[in-house]
Formats: C-alpha cells, structure tokens, sequence
C-alpha cells in the first residue's frame, strides 16, 4: 500500500497519468496536506540527484581550478609571512652546504684539479606532492611515485597525461620539465620552462635555476651563469645559484 | 514576472559556471585578502581562510548551477559575509563558546542580507539531502543516479540487465525510503519553516 504511493507520485511528477487521473491525484493532494508534503519533498530529492548527477563533471574541474589558483595566490602570501621562519631553517642547511663545499673546493685546491660543476651535484629536486590527504587519484600517486623514486622517464608518460587534463598547472609543468631535463630532452624541457619564467607564479625563479641546470648539463657554462645571475636574491633558490656561480 | 536586474559583478558568478580561469584569479586577487585577514584575527591561519574560500565560492556554484543566482549586491559584500558566517559557524562547532568572537554571528544588517541567507539555506539543504542520499544503500544509489540521468526507464533496465517492471518498482521504492529519511529528519523541518 505505502509503496503502492510512491508508484503514484512518481508517475505524477514523470506526467504518466491519464487526465482523469491527474484529476483524481490533484483533488487528493487538496484535501491531505501530509500527502502534499510527501509530494513536494520527493520533487525536492528528484531536483537534487539530478542536478547533482548533471554538475558533477564541471564540479570537479572547478574544485581543482580553486585548487590551483589558490595554491599560487594564497600561498605565495603564506611564504611572505613564514619568511622569516624560513630564512633560520635555509640558513642552517646552506652553512652546512657551504662546509661541503668548501671541503670540496680544497680537496680540489689540493689535487690540483681544477674542472668544471657538474650537473648531478646540483640536481637535487623537491619532492612532488599533487596528491592531498584521502585522495586516490591514481594518475596523480603513479606521477609522483615515480617522480620521487627517480623513475623520471616513466614520470614523464604520467606528467604529461595530468598535464593535457589541466594545461594550466604550472606546477605539472615544472615538473614534466625536469623530468624531461633528467631525460636529457633539453629543448622540450625549454618548451616548458621558457613560458614558466616569463610569468608572475611562485614556481618563476625555479624555472630559471633549472633552465641554469639545462645549460650545465648541456656544458653551457656562460648562458647558465648568466640565467644563474637572473635569479633574485630574495629567491629561496638563491644560495643554491650563488654557490654554483663560484663553482663556475 | 520580470526578476531583478543583475549587479555588474554577475560576471564573477558566470565564471564560476564556466572555468573562467582569469576572472577567476581576478576574484582572488581582490576579494580573498579581506577573508584572510579576517580568519586570521579569528583564530585561522591562511590554510582555514584558503578552504572557507574553496568552499564558499563552491556553494555559490552550486546554488548557481540548480537555480539562477542573481546577484542585486556587490560580489564583495556577498562573498565576504557568507565566508565570514562560515568561519564563525566553524568555530562555533569547533570550540564550543572557548572562543571570544569580536562579532555577532546573527548580525547581517545590508543589503546582501537576503542574498546571503539564501544561499545558506541552499546549502544546508544541499547538504541535507547529500547526507541522507549517503545513507540509502548502494543499489538503490546506483538505481536512482541512473534513472534520474539517463530518463527513460527501458534504458536503464538494460543497463542493469533487469527488466522494465523491476526498475519502475524499486525506483518509487528507493524514493519512498529515501523521502521517509529525509522527511524524519529535524533539520529538513527547520528548512521547511524558513
């Protein structure tokens, strides 16, 4: 019987009565308000599945709009206001980089060797991170997975894919750069970088430090010094420029 | 009847609805400093402000997608106060009454004022039904995204590899049980009386 009913309301929404029938249901619905209230409630439900069935795509590509734009913009604004924080923690690392170094610079002194910078002492990259907490995008841990593991060849397969999906993200593309970079594919690596450094983001002086590696690599010292020279002193990436400018 | 005529700044809503990037960003670049600085002398770091955001300009989306949502106030003023109340309630939730608040939650006093108190009526609604759906089993999930996607029935039953009968009765059945969950539910009565 009570399922009897929603059989009835069902195909009254759908239009599937007759007119006498329509009739009949309307007439109910006047004179039993509990009736009318089951009724309204169930369009309700209907409108909701269906229209959230219906954005569910554009949903998704709007979250990770948000996603990105505010990953540059307000976290850009987070770094300006943990600067100071971070300038004691870099600091700590690059003297103990510089005792490195230097220790590197006598031996080399001693030995009477005197040779040019390599590009595996200065490629050591940050971590990708793309996937937050509780997310099980595949595409996204198989990227870096095995961005992270040093697999770069078969990052880039992954990279790409997540790039042609959202052709935005400048941080896909920085990364497909590098991978590309470790690939020895220097001119798609450019492809990518050259756009990255000409704009305003966060990733803007990383992509100059590695379009300086790219030179490195390739055994261009004076175009990498002079990309090196580029990058700003306040740069988190600056220490790093100034020691491999010595070097050269 | 003619509704009211948009304000200019409609078009923030339109490129919410249309992945526009640029005036997307344009809509970070002049409105979210304010909410940053309000979660932050309440309590919230940039990461709070920077998921009330997410989530406000999400439920704009929504409401806008489901019905039109004509702006007839400042994009600002609209923006600001619905993220504002959001931080608030979280806080609330969160921390009982261990927090001072130098704010009144219930004061919405201009002219967003209905604007706003649509919108969050749209998504406790939205938020409702999301939780109650949630609740009904998977086959009847399953049954009910098809029928109401894809409308004819015969389509779904051959998807399903069922027959017509079957998905017509366990459809009003899946509604049945889902309008009983939804009709029981106390914050359903509340929204109805507003």
């Amino acid at each position: 019987m009570e399922d009897e009913i929603y059989v009835l309301i069902d195909s009254y929404l759908n239009k599937e009565l007759t007119q006498e029938e329509v009739q009949a249901f309307e007439n109910r619905l006047k004179n039993d308000p509990e009736l009318a209230q089951l009724v309204d409630t169930y369009r309700d439900i209907t409108k909701h599945i269906t229209v959230r069935e219906a954005r569910k795509g554009d949903e998704k590509t709007l979250k990770e709009t948000l996603s990105n734009i505010s990953e540059v913009i307000l976290k850009e604004e987070e770094r300006e206001t943990t600067a100071g924080k971070q300038v004691s923690l870099n600091r700590f690392y690059w003297v103990a980089a510089a005792s490195v170094f230097l220790v590197g610079v006598a031996f080399l002194y001693y030995s009477h060797f005197i040779s040019y910078p390599v590009y595996s002492e200065y490629a050591s990259h940050d971590p990708l991170a793309l996937t937050v907490r509780g997310d099980e995008d595949s595409l996204k841990l198989k990227a870096e997975d095995t961005f992270n593991q040093g697999d770069y060849i078969l990052s880039i397969d992954f990279l790409s894919e997540l790039l042609r999906n959202d052709p935005e993200n400048t941080r896909l593309q920085l990364y497909l750069a590098i991978a590309l970079l470790e690939a020895d594919r220097y001119n798609e690596a450019k492809s990518y970088l050259d756009p990255i450094r000409q704009g305003q983001s966060v990733f803007k002086d990383k992509a100059i430090w590695y379009l300086a590696l790219s030179n490195l690599k390739q055994k261009k010292y004076n175009q990498c010094k002079k990309l090196l020279e580029e990058i700003p002193d306040a740069s988190d990436d600056y220490l790093k420029a100034q020691a491999l400018l010595d070097d050269l | 009847m003619k509704g009211p005529t948009p304000h200019s700044d409609q078009r923030y809503i339109e490129a919410l609805l249309t992945n526009d990037h640029k005036v997307i960003k344009e809509i970070y670049m002049k409105f979210s400093g304010k909410v940053v600085a309000y979660v932050q002398k309440n309590n919230g770091d940039i990461s709070d402000a920077s998921d009330i955001i997410q989530e406000t300009l999400m439920t704009i989306f929504r409401q806008a997608y489901q019905k039109e949502l004509v702006l007839t106030c400042p994009f600002d003023a609209y923006f600001f106060l619905l993220c504002k109340r959001k931080w608030l309630n979280r806080l609330k939730k969160n921390f009982k009454n261990e927090v001072t608040i130098d704010d009144n939650l219930t004061s919405i006093s201009d002219d967003s004022e209905d604007l706003v108190r649509e919108t969050e009526i749209y998504e406790k609604k939205n938020e409702l039904l999301e939780s109650k759906f949630k609740e009904l089993g998977k086959k009847c999930r399953k049954l009910l995204k098809l029928t109401l996607t894809i409308k004819s029935m015969e389509e779904v039953a051959k998807v399903l590899g069922v027959t017509y009968g079957y998905v017509r009765k366990k459809k009003s059945l899946c509604m049945g049980q889902l309008t009983k969950l939804v009709q029981a539910s106390n914050a359903y009565k509340n929204l109805k009386d507003l």
